[in-house]
């Protein structure tokens, strides 16, 4: 009994025929190219069953009425004969496609809200609700994930991101609530005071009270920007006192200077290495150099991956000398004055300047140059210092029995 | 004249190429799948059909089906397939 599909859907009879002992209208019907299948034969003579299209019936029956046979129809089956049964009952029909609207309305609504991630669940239900978003709405009357994301992150404070999704009829809300952030650093009380000695040149006080003016000569410890205010209340002082600092560097230079060098002229050899026995294979050249530089570059040797038990080693032998410059006190003295601005900037503060140097002293002495350099410098020279509260003077209670 | 030289040719041709006769004659194919099926194809028309015997007009004459409980599975215009329990198949 194979599947008929395309039969099916044009839809078939099960006949029987009756008074056909010759079985002229089967011989007739597969003579006119008919679609029938599934003969049989019935017990009494001349009586047989047969599956007809619903094309070829019109053919059945007149083939039938030439030869004078009967025909009793059985079994129904395909589409035509179930759209016409589906035709007489309408309330099954009907009934089917009030499951369909009611399936699709009640699709439309929102059945279930879920909250995730959150320790306070009621409290994201709350602005759900504010935002129509509770088991029983239509989902058209509710707006897209995104837009109520960004109206849950306005209306809920202590969360710090939040993800709506609308799965079908449920909406899943994943809550991450916002962690309270370390408190900001609290500035004790602070003064300003001078570093190292110097001449004010610019001051320059973000909070707390300048005391010190451009052009006044301050002394280490002295206070540049005070943190106790006039009103007596103490301030974190903040702020930034350039002055010129002066610097006095000694140093000694040596006149002469012996340095190594190569003077360009190499040769190069070129070895095999079994195991640690070198093989030179080429540049067998033995160049008459007093000093010399090798530098030498070992590559394993391998073929398609494979390192073989042997190293290529190429040298490369340089002639070395050693050039001893001999230099002269002007020379000597302009090294030395940067040199010292070097240090000097490398002692002062991050912001430092080097303003002026000068030579104070220059000595040429056993072949070296001893000098006295002066460099003035502008540079920062405020140091924060705590201001150390005084102990309270005991206040009497205003309002007593409050 | 002309109908033979091409039979002769064919069957000819059939018997170089060792090809099946059925692909160039008008002979039937009849296929006997174990006792239950007997596929005819190559068929003229049918000649008598009762539950214990099937003829079958093909070109080379009549072929006898018979059995018990036939039955006439599909009928297009190349092919029939019998089904049923075969007794025996007879060319005639």
């Amino acid at each position: 009994m194979a599947v008929r599909v395309a039969e099916w859907i044009t839809g078939y009879v099960r006949v029987r025929v009756v008074d056909d002992p010759d079985r002229r209208v089967l011989g007739a019907l597969i003579e006119r190219r008919a679609q029938l299948w599934d003969v049989r034969s019935e017990r009494d003579n001349g009586e047989y069953t047969c599956c007809v299209t619903l094309t070829d019936i019109r053919l059945l029956l007149a083939v039938a009425r030439r030869h004078r046979a009967k025909i009793r129809f059985g079994r129904k089956s395909g589409v035509p004969f179930l759209l016409w049964r589906a035709s007489r009952r309408k309330v099954f029909l009907a009934g089917g496609l009030l499951f369909t609207i009611l399936l699709y309305v009640l699709s439309s609504f929102v059945w279930h809200v879920e909250i995730d991630g959150t320790d306070q669940p009621e409290a994201v239900a709350s602005a759900l609700q504010k935002l129509h978003v509770r088991p029983g709405t239509a989902l058209y009357q509710i707006l897209d994930q995104d837009s109520l994301q960004l109206a849950l992150l306005d209306q809920l404070p202590q969360i710090a991101w939040v993800g709506v999704r609308i799965q079908g009829t449920a909406v899943y809300v994943h809550v991450i609530p916002r962690v309270a952030s370390a408190d900001p650093v609290v500035h004790k009380p602070q003064s300003i005071v001078a570093a190292v000695p110097g001449v004010v040149s610019s001051v320059l006080a973000d909070s707390g009270l300048p005391l010190v003016k451009p052009g006044q000569f301050v002394t280490p410890g002295t206070v540049l920007i005070s943190g106790s205010l006039l009103d007596g209340k103490a301030v974190y002082a903040k702020g930034t006192v350039r002055a010129l600092v002066w610097y006095r560097s000694q140093l000694e230079l040596p006149e002469r200077l012996a340095v190594a060098g190569i003077t360009g002229d190499a040769v190069h050899h070129y070895y095999l290495m079994i195991g640690n026995w070198p093989v030179q294979v080429w540049g067998f050249a033995r160049p008459p150099y007093t000093r010399e530089l090798v530098h030498s570059v070992e590559s394993p040797l391998e073929i398609a991956g494979i390192h073989l038990p042997f190293t290529w080693r190429s040298e490369t032998v340089y002639e070395a000398a050693t050039h001893v410059s001999v230099r002269s006190p002007q020379e000597l003295a302009k090294q030395g004055l940067g040199m010292a601005a070097q240090d000097v900037l490398r002692e002062a503060s991050d912001e430092a300047k080097v303003l002026h140097q000068a030579i104070l002293q220059k000595k040429l002495e056993r072949g070296k140059l001893y000098m006295t350099v002066w460099t003035e410098v502008e540079e920062n020279i405020g140091r924060p210092q705590q201001i150390v509260p005084a102990p309270p003077a005991p206040v009497a209670p205003l309002h007593q029995g409050q | 004249m002309k109908r033979r030289w091409r039979e002769k040719s064919e069957r000819l041709a059939a018997q170089w190429l060792e090809m099946p006769a059925d692909t160039l004659e008008r002979v039937p194919r009849i296929t006997i799948i174990g006792r239950t099926q007997v596929i005819v194809e190559n068929y003229l028309s049918l000649l008598e059909f009762t539950d214990t015997r099937i003829r079958v007009a093909t070109g080379i004459g009549e072929t006898v089906i018979s059995g018990e409980g036939l039955e006439l599975r599909t009928i297009v215009p190349e092919e029939l397939l019998i089904e049923g329990a075969i007794h025996g198949v007879d060319c005639r």
